[in-house]
């Protein structure tokens, strides 16, 4: 009889090895359905909250390694403000913190090899580097004021019930708007003229040209990680434990493509709401999942509730969609090879380290954050507001992006309006097609 | 992998490799905009959610999916014909 959920070819013989190779089929080498991997990724952020007293989150470590750097060049950062908050003794190994950020990458670079996805994906124009690094500065800048990302301020923290997350959501919208106003500007959509054009050819039969066994790196890679993990988990078990979180955060989100920029950007060009209702449907999940460990007194960290945070998602949303991804994104992705996303990862980090620079430099933390109390629904309106609200909230998202999806797209700023496209010439295809068509 | 038999002959060949969201879909349309009715359009994408941002912008536009994504180690080969 067959399993629920094995799908068995009549072809294919059920042995043990086809069940295994359909399982990896599955699991390592097609992609999750996004609510698949966003759930996993709820029930695994409950959980790291039940044992670590805080929810997934990265920009923070981000800030340190920027911090770090400087330090090497003897700048005194352990004086600044941002990092007597946040803190930035020791090094990425000797923080919990770190094995988390550090794991991500990890479990992020199996997953891309496993399902033989690696590849180095330079872009073809070279502006999209200075636009990743762009991109990044902005989205670190950003997340920082708003004393998180896409994960720290929005998937942990609206759960958390912290007002702040409400906040950098509600810049999310019209930062992303922005975001892909700047984008699709001629600047960096690039003249057709400019790019590499369609060219004809006439066997499109792709030659298969031997792979790397990608598949056996990634399972040397991740015994090697697993060893690291043995070995961290004995000299000291919280690095060990953070580190595996980590592997599986980052393992996620590659096998889920869990890209928040996609579910806020999405809105304004394809309409897609897919991504978003799956996060909205996980975020449901671990709002129950934290209310209960916030009752028995883990976890619930509020932030400040300050126009800072609404600031810093309107500039973390345009600089999420330039660079393309966010914290979770470009981790992802720049360990499958994008080049554009090392770039943001290095102006994310860059851009972080500016805001803790100019947290007290130009007096950002004044301005913006001092005096604006660190609000928890749980404290404000009491247990049953609160958890009804963020559900509500979250629910209201999901059909928000439903709603607008099937919107009839008359007045959509599509890339080209349909009112536009002239019927085809009859005839006309052979006498253009030599001069239309060129090879790069 | 076991693929079709029959390959699908495109009139044109547009190269995506390297370029990630969000322009793949606006680049497959701004091509299919340049072409004739009934002519095929091959799309060569390596970002892995353009297998299916793309045929999801060009059906919405009304053109014609060919066939399933024929993959190449990471590389996509798409099929569309123009309506």
């Amino acid at each position: 009889m067959a399993t629920p959920g094995t799908t068995i070819h009549p072809e294919v013989e059920d042995t043990f090895a086809a069940r295994l190779k359909g399982v990896y089929q599955t699991v390592f080498v097609n992609y999750w359905p996004y609510w698949a991997a966003c759930l996993t990724a709820a029930v695994l952020n409950i959980i790291l909250l039940a044992y670590w007293n805080s929810a997934w989150g990265v920009t923070a470590e981000l800030t340190r390694w920027g911090g770090h750097v400087l330090a090497l060049f003897g700048v005194p950062v352990e004086e600044w403000l941002y990092f007597r908050d946040i803190g930035i003794e020791g090094n990425p190994f000797t923080r919990t913190s770190g094995w988390l950020t550090v794991g991500m990458l990890g479990g992020a670079l199996v997953g891309a090899l496993l399902s033989g996805n690696f590849r180095i994906r330079m872009p073809q124009q070279k502006i999209r580097l200075l636009q990743g690094f762009l991109g990044g500065v902005l989205a670190g800048f950003g997340a920082r004021l708003a004393m998180g990302c896409n994960l720290g301020s929005f998937f942990s923290a609206v759960p958390q019930f912290s007002l702040h997350g409400w906040l950098f959501m509600l810049g999310l919208f019209p930062g992303t708007y922005l975001g892909v106003k700047i984008a699709l500007h001629p600047l960096f959509l690039g003249r057709r003229g400019r790019r590499r054009r369609a060219a004809v050819r006439r066997s499109s039969a792709p030659a298969q040209k031997p792979l790397l066994p990608q598949p056996v790196v990634g399972g040397i890679v991740a015994i090697l990680f697993a060893a690291l993990a043995y070995w961290a988990i004995s000299v000291e078990a919280a690095f060990g434990i953070l580190f595996l979180f980590g592997i599986g955060f980052g393992f996620l989100i590659q096998r889920g493509r869990i890209c928040f920029t996609s579910a806020f950007r999405e809105m304004w060009i394809t309409r897609q709401g897919d991504l978003a209702r799956a996060l909205a449907f996980a975020m449901m999940v671990s709002t129950l999942g934290f209310a209960a460990l916030i009752h028995s007194g883990i976890g619930g960290n509020a932030q400040f509730a300050a126009p800072g945070i609404f600031i810093g998602g309107l500039i973390f949303g345009i600089g999420i969609v330039l660079a393309g991804g966010c914290e979770s994104g470009w981790m992802y992705r720049s360990m499958e090879g994008y080049v554009q996303l090392w770039m943001a990862g290095l102006g994310t980090v860059t851009g972080a380290t500016l805001l803790a620079w100019a947290w007290d430099g130009w007096g950002l933390y004044d301005f913006f954050i001092a005096g604006w109390p660190a609000i928890n629904l749980v404290e404000s309106w009491g247990w049953p507001s609160a958890i009804f609200a963020t559900l509500g909230l979250l629910g209201a998202w999901y059909l928000l992006v439903t709603w607008w999806e099937t919107r009839t797209p008359q007045e959509q700023e599509a890339p080209i309006p349909s009112a536009e496209r002239q019927p085809a010439p009859r005839g006309a295809s052979a006498a253009s097609q030599p001069a239309t068509i060129q090879a790069k | 992998m076991a693929q079709a038999e029959e390959r699908i002959t495109a009139d044109r060949v547009l190269d995506l490799c390297g370029e990630a969201c969000p322009y793949p879909p606006i680049y497959t349309l701004e091509e299919i905009q340049d072409m004739s009715s009934g002519e095929v359009l091959e799309v060569i994408t390596d970002h892995p959610p353009s297998v299916t941002n793309v045929p999801q912008a060009v059906v919405k536009e009304g053109h014609e999916v060919l066939g399933e994504p024929v993959r190449n180690g990471a590389e996509f080969h798409l099929f569309f014909r123009v309506k």
